[in-house]
């Protein structure tokens, strides 16, 4: 019986399939049990993302499990209690309910489980390259906390570069009523070329080149640096704040 | 790069982070202190570096095709320009096969956005009959002396 082949010869395989079809980024590396979310002009986008995943239980509903009379109103998210409140109707009376306090601990144990999906040297390859594009100041920040500040010449925004979270961006000015109010964060800024693990902060390239990624384009074009990221509030459990 | 980490020109000036050369020597010799390569954020190689010779003319049409490939699929191509001495970054607009050139956008983008608040603030207080839209004006690199870095398409987050 031919042994099974390690995650190296998977990671190798898929190489070789991006050079033949002319990926120049390569094909992200599919993990047992994590949904991937692939840029859709992708070969094998779809199949790439559920390739490894469980297959999902089937229960088919009796009547008896659905209340005609109960029906959901509204939910939202509560800023000032970091949670979900909901409102449904039952009759003609309304109850309220507070969701769990919201955390993100089940992200930052999907993003561990996502690194086996990436090469050491790989990683290693991406810091010397970061450090090509930094300031010595801010390549010994990075790789001491895994994060970075630089400030946008052209906005004035300061963005608080991390390893595996989502960006930071923050302004100075005071606010529209003139009221000096100092740094605030405006959003955290979530992208990944071409693909990322749900429910992570793991993307398909190795972290490092995640941050090179947001930092040129943010240098060059930062309209479309701000275009292409998803926008998390700094409550979210997404923002990693 | 000294031992103590800060950087020097070839002349000998300490200049800072970004910069590739002092002021001086910047606007007199125009330097250039590498050739064209492109670095491509690869998934499963880190970096993966394509380096333009044009002395190889199989090797030049090849990368040629490489990046007019990559702009088509939707790569956002990231160039390293030199403005006054100070390392500055533009995304390519377009790239020109038969001439193999980067083309971008010909303006400093931190004196174009401070000219247009500028005009936007005249024209509230003045408004002004409609006006032809200028045109852009775009500045071709060639790629064998320009450094670019290929990202792929973003999938959101």
């Amino acid at each position: 019986m031919p042994p099974s082949p390690t995650w190296k010869d998977v990671r190798q395989g898929l190489a070789r399939t991006a050079r033949a079809k002319g990926e120049w980024a390569g094909l992200p590396m599919p993990m047992e049990g994590m949904r991937m979310v692939v840029h859709p002009s992708y070969p094998f986008a779809e199949s790439l993302g559920q390739v490894f995943m469980p297959k999902p239980a089937t229960r088919f509903c009796r009547t008896s499990d659905v209340q005609e009379d109960v029906c959901e109103r509204n939910t939202w998210a509560s800023f000032r209690d970091g949670r979900e409140v909901t409102i449904w109707q039952k009759g003609s009376k309304f109850f309220f309910r507070y969701s769990p306090r919201q955390n993100s601990g089940t992200i930052l144990i999907d993003t561990v489980g996502a690194a086996r999906a990436w090469d050491f040297d790989a990683e290693l390859r991406a810091m010397e390259t970061l450090r090509r594009h930094v300031t010595d100041w801010a390549f010994r920040c990075y790789t001491m906390t895994g994060t970075f500040l630089e400030t946008s010449k052209r906005s004035g925004v300061i963005y608080l570069f991390r390893r595996l979270r989502p960006t930071v961006a923050m302004a100075a000015r005071p606010k529209m009523n003139g009221r000096d109010v100092g740094v605030r964060i405006l959003c955290t800024l979530c992208a990944h070329p071409i693909g990322y693990y749900d429910g992570s902060w793991a993307g398909a390239l190795v972290p490092t080149d995640d941050v090179i990624a947001h930092l040129l384009l943010m240098r060059s074009d930062e309209h479309l640096y701000w275009r292409q990221c998803n926008q998390h509030a700094e409550w979210a459990p997404e923002s990693g704040l | 790069m000294t031992s103590s980490g800060s950087r020097k020109c070839a002349c000998g000036k300490v200049i800072s982070g970004n910069a590739l050369a002092c002021l001086a020597c910047a606007d007199g010799a125009g330097v250039r202190p590498h050739g064209g390569v492109l670095e491509i954020l690869n998934v499963q190689g880190g970096d993966v570096k394509i380096t333009f010779d044009k002395d190889n003319v199989s090797e030049a049409i090849r990368a040629r095709r490489i990046v007019t490939d990559m702009l088509r699929r939707g790569y956002a191509l990231v160039v390293e320009v030199d403005r006054g001495g100070v390392k500055a970054y533009e995304r390519v607009q377009k790239f020109d096969e038969a001439r193999g050139e980067y083309i971008i956008a010909d303006l400093d983008s931190i004196a174009a956005e401070q000219a247009d608040t500028k005009e936007a603030e005249e024209e509230i207080s003045a408004p002004a009959p409609a006006v032809k839209k200028r045109s852009r004006p775009s500045k071709s690199l060639p790629m064998e002396s320009t450094r670019a870095t290929a990202i792929g398409r973003s999938a959101g987050g």
